[in-house]
């Protein structure tokens, strides 16, 4: 394996050193010499003008103005001297070189438009095997290799692996543009449906107010007599205004179970130990919880200096308690502040039910 | 001249024996374009058994310079690879006396040479010559990929015989011509040759676009259902390697003698590296300039006051 891979080249560019910029400018400096140099024309090699010069027979005016450097030479003679020298010496069959000239000369209008020009470089080629081909059939050659013949590749197996590994490769990344094309696009259509739906109940909210207005102006015209039961009543109106809609069942299928009697029993639990989310945190404060001062009670602040006026002066009811639950967590406020409002009798320090042990 | 010799360039596809002798007292001898390349519109049955005199000997010569880049390197053994009738030698220590080359073909029998040679690690010109008795022509190379590409995902068998196509324009000029001469002889794969296998699957091409000569290498796919007919189920992976010649000049003797021919469009690469540094070169003094008349710029024109600048103050 050679130390490269085709990944960090382009494919078909132009210049294997130079980037784009660099060889545009190169281009138009070609272009630039070649226009300059010799007095030809930046044309094919085989302009008339050139043809002139080379044969020497109008001298070196034919330029554009800029001092030709040096005549290009086509000594024409000599070419077809030296082609007569090489070629083989009497007709072969075209077996011996299986050349083959494309019957339409090879046109490309751009030739750095890599597509356009392998396509035609593809085509000629082809067209020499179809030729080749049909030869080969008109005398009744094998040329086919038959399925069983192996022997060595001009590309190793492992190469070749490695192509077929790349080509997959590829595949799969068409694949997946493909797939997030199709997801957005779906995308996009679900946003349409999810307007259509809201659209949907907004109009059914209007509806429901209409027919409740109307329900009031009908009860309104009668006087407010007689019993209301508004759900009939609601749906005897829509039935004769929406020609029998029909409201959907309370229970459906697949509709959330929402409790809503709960026992207070339940109430206060939930509310003193929580019920669903996380529990930390709860018993932190926050900013505004911090800020709240609700249960501030400036008469019953627990500084010591209170619970000592109490005790001297035969108090000591609801002496604790409150002032330390003030800013504390959500819901504590209430529990502790009732507390403090029963007066239950507070377990003396540690110091002192020791010194109540050590008097008895 | 070549556009005034052209059409009669093309019809002369026939007898090269008789045109030979013919030359000899013409003033102006005729191209004789080579009788290997038939015409396709004679089409099918042209197959013939192989006359009995001749036959072909060609041997290739392949050599590298020294200092020959990687990929140079592998551009050479792959067409090593598609050359069963190649011969290769040891690097040219030497750039200047490629006289030496000569030596070499004949110490090693050969015919014709190609001969890579690299410059600055970076250039690759290419010699195609006929050993003993030229000509030979000197070609730069660019756009080289070889076989190791990924992207080129055909494969053949090593030494079937090509087919050599060539692009009609080969026909149009006679530097054209002789090219076309030289490529057949040295890419064509003798017939019988011991390496070669007996089958076709590769069609080796070479098109004329841009004053270049640009070579192409593909693999011949049969329809694998044969449902149509041979000739038109084909299709065609291309296998490498691919490179663009640009001929430079060509010589009436094998690495030397007069000059025949030389490409007026031609420039070097290092006179394009030149001016691209050239175009480069006055960043700088440009910068400092305009940042220069800036700065008098607004020394020469002062902002008027403004009357309510003051104001918040």
């Amino acid at each position: 394996m050679a130390p490269y891979s085709s990944e960090d080249e382009e494919y078909s560019g132009s210049e294997e050193e130079l980037s784009d910029e660099e060889l545009a400018a190169a281009l138009a400096v070609q272009r630039e010499w070649a226009g300059r140099g010799g007095g030809a024309a930046p044309g094919p090699a085989g302009s008339d003008e050139e043809e002139e010069d080379a044969e020497g027979e109008e001298g070196g005016g034919g330029g554009g103005g800029g001092e030709p450097l040096r005549q290009a030479i086509y000594n024409v003679e000599a070419l077809h001297d030296k082609l007569e020298d090489i070629a083989w010496s009497e007709e072969q069959p075209w077996e011996e070189s299986l050349a083959l000239t494309s019957t339409a000369p090879t046109a490309v209008a751009n030739a750095e438009d890599d597509l356009e020009r392998e396509l035609a470089f593809y085509n000629q080629a082809l067209e020499a095997a179809q030729t080749a081909v049909q030869r080969f059939e008109a005398a009744g050659l094998a040329w086919q290799r038959p399925a069983d013949y192996y022997a060595e590749m001009v590309k190793s197996d492992e190469h070749m692996a490695k192509v077929k590994e790349q080509l997959l490769f590829e595949k799969q990344q068409i694949e997946a543009a493909e797939q997030r094309k199709q997801e957005r696009e779906a995308k996009k259509f679900s946003k349409q449906v999810a307007a259509e739906r809201k659209k949907e109940r907004a109009q059914e909210k209007k509806a429901a107010i209409s027919n409740i207005s109307k329900l009031r102006k009908q009860r309104e015209k009668v006087g407010f007599a007689g019993e209301l039961d508004v759900d009939a009543e609601l749906e005897r109106l829509e039935g004769g205004g929406g020609g029998g809609g029909g409201r959907q069942p309370k229970g459906r299928p697949g509709e959330h179970f929402t409790p809503r009697d709960k026992s207070k029993k339940r109430q206060q639990r939930d509310s003193k130990f929580g019920f669903g989310g996380p529990k930390r945190l709860r018993k932190q404060n926050d900013a505004g919880s911090a800020a709240d001062v609700d249960g501030y009670r400036p008469g019953r602040f627990d500084d010591g200096v209170a619970r000592k006026v109490a005790k001297k002066f035969g108090g000591g009811k609801g002496g604790g308690g409150g002032g330390k639950g003030a800013g504390g967590p959500r819901g504590g406020v209430q529990k502790k502040g009732g507390k403090g409002g029963k007066g239950k009798q507070q377990r003396p320090g540690k110091a002192r039910r020791a010194a109540m042990k050590a008097g008895k | 001249m070549a556009k005034r010799k052209a059409p009669e360039a093309a019809e002369a596809g026939s007898n090269k024996a008789a045109r030979k002798g013919q030359g000899q007292q013409a003033p102006k001898r005729q191209p004789a374009a080579p009788a290997a390349a038939a015409e396709p519109e004679t089409a099918a049955g042209h197959v013939t058994p192989a006359s009995q005199g001749f036959k072909n000997k060609e041997k290739v010569l392949l050599l590298s310079s020294r200092g020959i880049t990687y990929r140079f390197r592998h551009l050479m053994l792959d067409l090593g690879q598609l050359l069963p009738h190649s011969k290769r030698d040891a690097k040219l220590d030497t750039k200047s006396e490629r006289g030496v080359i000569n030596e070499v073909a004949d110490m090693k029998g050969c015919t014709s040479v190609l001969y890579f040679e690299a410059r600055k690690h970076k250039d690759l010109y290419l010699w195609l010559a006929k050993a003993p008795g030229g000509p030979s022509v000197k070609f730069h190379v660019t756009n080289v990929h070889t076989l190791e590409e990924l992207k080129l995902s055909g494969n053949h068998l090593r030494g079937s015989r090509p087919v050599l196509s060539f692009d009609r324009n080969f026909e149009e000029q006679p530097h054209l011509q002789l090219l076309k001469e030289m490529f057949t002889q040295m890419f064509a794969t003798p017939k019988r040759h011991h390496k070669s296998k007996p089958f076709f699957d590769h069609v080796t091409s070479f098109s004329v676009v841009d004053g270049r000569v640009w070579l192409r290498n593909y693999q011949v796919v049969p329809d694998p259902d044969k449902k149509k007919e041979a000739a038109e189920g084909l299709a065609l992976v291309e296998v490498g390697p691919r490179a663009c010649l640009q001929p430079i000049k060509m010589f009436a003797g094998s690495f030397g003698g007069p000059v025949i021919y030389e490409n007026a469009e031609y420039v070097s690469p290092n006179t394009i590296r030149s001016m691209l540094k050239r175009q480069q070169q006055g960043k700088y003094v440009a910068k400092v300039q305009s940042r220069q008349e800036r700065k008098q710029h607004v020394a020469a024109n002062p902002l008027p006051k403004d009357v309510l600048g003051d104001v918040f103050k």
